[in-house]
């Protein structure tokens, strides 16, 4: 397995300028392949076919004028990319835990989760997995649901809200400095009854 | 005649991988697959665009697994074929093998 983190860049193109639902699993897929080995060159190559293949597969109003004005489209995304980048402030970018360097952040805080009332009248127990930035303060932000029971109980809110109040030992990065990290967490719900 | 969009020649191909893979069908293995069957290397984009477009057709049906570090933290997406999938394959095929049928332009080909 390699240790090398894959490209940043072609990294925040896939995360930004893909459109689709499968965003996570892609890049999930990518970085899997390049720790097994496939080179830098094929990492950008899959990151550019991707975001082609679905800017092209998408038949919006959007897309369509876009490929009308190819040539003028590819210098403005070029541009307001560069602009992006330069505006970017490092502070706010969201490292992967256990690459490059980058630790994991650790709970410092972490209260159970309330129960809402028709998760306690349906007795329910299991886990809530989210997804969020732990940044460099400790705090939990960008939270989002990854897997839930979904059946209408009010757990995933209740998740999210308990993930909320949460406090963190940031993660170190390669610097030894404290930085944000996107992290998956799993909220367990567990009757108090049932201890 | 029924409403009916036939699956083009990717979208086939990566239903029969599915079908093929059982339950470890995601990106990767996926991609994999099809290179050795076909012998040329094809994108990940193209694949996930596939799967997400049979998606919304209701012919597949997608899985989250857990998140792993050696994904960066990213949970894997599995796919499986729906009863609606089988169905749609086995009518491309049948169609496929009519229309094949009494080519005397193909016969004795090796192909």
């Amino acid at each position: 397995m390699r240790p090398s983190r894959p490209p940043v860049v072609a990294t925040w193109l896939l995360e930004h300028f893909r459109s689709g639902s499968t965003n996570d699993c892609i890049t999930g897929d990518l970085i899997e392949a390049y720790q097994g080995g496939c080179s830098r060159a094929w990492y950008w190559k899959q990151v550019l076919a991707a975001i082609i293949v679905s800017f092209y597969s998408r038949g919006s109003y959007m897309t369509r004028q876009i490929k009308r004005f190819t040539f003028g489209s590819v210098i403005a995304l070029t541009i307001a990319l560069c602009v992006f980048i330069a505006l970017r402030n490092n502070s706010n970018r969201a490292y992967y835990p256990g690459v490059g360097g980058v630790g994991f952040p650790s709970c410092k805080y972490c209260p159970k989760p309330t129960y809402s009332e028709s998760a306690l009248k349906a007795k329910y127990e299991g886990n809530v997995l989210l997804e969020a930035v732990i940044t460099a303060e400790g705090h939990a932000s960008k939270i989002r649901v990854v897997k839930g029971p979904d059946q209408g109980l009010g757990v995933e809110e209740k998740a999210i809200e308990t993930l909320g109040r949460w406090r963190f030992n940031p993660a170190q990065g390669p610097a030894g400095k404290p930085v944000a990290v996107r992290v998956p967490i799993e909220v367990a719900f567990h009757l108090p009854a049932s201890k | 005649m029924s409403k009916r969009g036939y699956l083009g020649n990717f979208e086939l191909m990566v239903m029969l991988v599915l079908i093929r893979l059982g339950e470890n069908a995601y990106g990767i293995p996926i991609a994999h697959e099809i290179e050795t069957k076909v012998g040329k290397e094809v994108s990940l984009g193209s694949i996930y665009a596939t799967l997400e477009r049979l998606e919304t057709k209701g012919l597949v049906s997608p899985k989250l697994g857990e998140p792993t570090s050696e994904r960066g933290g990213r949970a894997k997406k599995f796919f499986s074929v729906t009863a609606k999938g089988v169905r749609e394959v086995s009518e491309t095929q049948r169609v496929l093998k009519q229309l094949w049928q009494g080519l005397r332009q193909l016969e004795g080909r090796k192909v």
